[in-house]
């Protein structure tokens, strides 16, 4: 049986709509790279106190990213992706510690080693789902700091490693603390802006509306899990070596089961984005919202949901379109 | 002729097929030789077990009993995804598209399993990756095309309605040139006018190595298309045979087609 019956002309020409939302996309994608160019030039007017914070803020909108990946390509919550980062965060400093590298040469192997725990996490997982699976996910977030603590003489113990040797020789560690970070996310978001259009993200995303339909087409359910997994770990992993090298420090105060908690608070801001912009709210909410309440005092757990709640129903209230925009350009 | 010409006429066999749930027998003792080159209709009362037989054809329900063979391969034990390797191909009942897919992409998942674009073409704007995909949305959109749904290509499924998903779905279906069609009721919420298009559509797919099965209840339609029709009640096989046969066998009538002096 022979299919393609039709001349790729006459179909390109039949098939108008995507002509015709090219426009606005295009728009859009000039406002992306407007808004990616004043972020570049900010370090020029913002202080060191700003461009430092907003470094971690990168870092967290990657780590968000990694989250909402997992929601939106698997249809599945974690409440235990604070392990990953930790993952891409140790690996780093500890390849700084024993083998003397720094971030450039230790970020593909941080990516790797959170790549690698995803799948380890994932194949005896592969048959949990919903709440079961978020369940075994917290219960990875709540033995790591034990674990960190037991094998001390590696990791440091409470104390934790430092990160301190330059990724760029040469320029002010202020500037790379903002830059890397920063040109991480937008490597991020652009590497799974292409993967959106690949087979295996449309497998992916059918095998979570419809697992019946996705198996009748070739697509096997563990190859999903496993594989959804394995990335969403390598982007968490990334954000957590940038995150060491923005902070200059790991320790096992900082990937606590509430680091994991926030991780998917922001995920939720961002409405599962994976968009630079729709992170970015999510790391702006993760990363300033803690500071701006420091003062507070007790007030602080009760201002905090009562901003999450202001900035989910708010996002919510947007027309669709630009909540359209922030999810990443999907409905 | 080359050997895969050969193969492909191969008819898909049904011996001794029997499924249960539990104590519930679904379907009993079918048995069925479904041609290569012809239009087959499976019809029968809701709860007949249609699309549990095709689930079997499929692979998502396995039978306590009986054999499977497409040609001589034997499917016992084949998963849904050997099966689909093999050129089984399928609609559902309900419509199973993705939303978050256009109905292009949606078709060029039919494709799957005949691509070969990597995890690096995934993320990356490779030479190999970027023809693949052009090329499969290419016949996506041929596939489409033959439906007469081209239109709405980039459409996403929540601003179309029911019928024209479920020419999508059939679209889907076709895309990768199955050995095996199942299609199951795809004229559910079509209205007059959108039957009419899949009946020609359906005659138009029927070709030499294609073995194509229509579950369906609007009977006008099954009548026009189908070359044999086999009639499946309260799981067990009531009638086969012509249209013709179909239409004038007493308990077809009596148990499903209806007595219009009565």
């Amino acid at each position: 049986m022979s299919s393609v019956i039709m001349s790729s002309n006459r179909l390109a020409a039949d098939a108008k709509p995507a002509a015709v939302a090219a426009a606005p996309r295009r728009l859009m994608a000039g406002a992306g790279v407007a808004g990616v160019v004043v972020l570049a030039l900010l370090p020029l007017v913002a202080g060191g106190y700003w461009t430092y914070t907003l470094g971690l803020c990168f870092a967290n909108a990657i780590a968000i990213i990694s989250v909402s990946f997992l929601v939106r390509y698997g249809g599945e919550v974690s409440i235990g992706h604070g392990v990953f980062v930790a993952a891409g965060a140790y690996t780093v400093a500890l390849m700084e510690k024993y083998l003397g590298v720094s971030l450039l040469a230790s970020l593909p192997l941080a990516a790797v080693s959170g790549a690698f725990l995803g799948l380890l996490f994932a194949y005896p997982s592969r048959y949990l789902s919903g709440i079961y699976l978020a369940v075994a996910t917290m219960a990875l977030a709540l033995a790591l700091p034990e674990v960190l603590l037991h094998f001390s003489s590696v990791s440091g113990g409470y104390e934790g490693l430092y990160v301190k040797l330059d990724a760029l020789p040469g320029i002010a560690k202020e500037t790379q603390r903002y830059y890397l970070p920063l040109a991480g996310l937008v490597a991020v978001a652009l590497l799974l802006r292409h993967f959106r259009r690949s087979r295996q993200a449309m497998a992916l995303l059918l095998i979570r509306a419809s697992p019946h339909a996705a198996e009748s087409f070739g697509v096997r359910r563990s190859w999903a899990r496993l594989s959804c997994m394995a990335l969403s770990g390598a982007i968490a992993a990334i954000a957590g070596a940038l995150l060491s090298f923005s902070s200059s420090t790991v320790s096992p105060n900082s990937f606590t089961l509430w680091t994991s908690i926030f991780l998917l608070v922001g995920s939720v801001v961002s409405l599962y984005s994976m968009s630079i912009l729709g992170s970015l709210l999510g790391g702006l909410f993760l990363t300033l919202m803690p500071l701006l309440l420091a003062g507070a005092g007790d007030w602080v757990p009760i201002l905090y949901g009562t901003a999450l709640l202001a900035v989910v129903l708010g996002v919510n209230a947007l027309p669709a379109k630009l909540r359209a925009r922030l999810h990443g350009g999907n409905p | 002729m080359s050997a895969q010409a050969t193969l492909d006429r191969d008819p898909l066999v049904v011996e001794d097929l029997s499924l249960s749930f539990g104590g519930i027998q679904v379907l009993q003792h079918i048995a069925l030789h479904l041609k290569a080159g012809e239009i087959t209709g499976l019809i029968g009362p809701n709860g007949a077990g249609k699309t549990s037989f095709f689930n079997c054809l499929t692979g998502l329900y396995s039978p306590q009993h009986g054999s499977i063979r497409l040609g001589s391969q034997r499917l016992e034990g084949v998963p849904p995804t050997g099966r689909a390797a093999l050129g089984f191909s399928r609609s559902f009942q309900h419509v199973a598209l993705c939303p978050e897919l256009t109905m292009a992409e949606n078709v060029m998942i039919g494709l799957d399993r005949q691509s070969s674009a990597g995890w690096l073409d995934a993320f990356l704007p490779l030479p190999g990756g970027r023809a693949e995909r052009s090329r499969n949305r290419e016949r996506a959109l041929a596939a489409l095309d033959r439906l007469g749904v081209l239109h709405v290509a980039d459409d996403y499924p929540a601003q179309l309605p029911p019928g024209v998903l479920r020419l999508a779905e059939i679209a889907r279906a076709i895309a990768g040139d199955p050995r095996v069609l199942l299609l199951d009721e795809p004229a559910a919420g079509l209205n007059s006018i959108e039957t009419g298009d899949l009946s020609s559509a359906l005659k138009r797919l029927r070709a030499p190595g294609l073995v194509l099965v229509v579950v369906e209840h609007d009977m006008d339609l099954i009548m026009d298309v189908c070359d044999t029709i086999h009639v499946l009640n309260v799981g067990r096989l009531l009638a086969s045979g012509s249209p013709g046969q179909v239409r004038s066998n007493p308990d077809v009538v009596r148990v499903y087609l209806g007595d219009e002096d009565a």
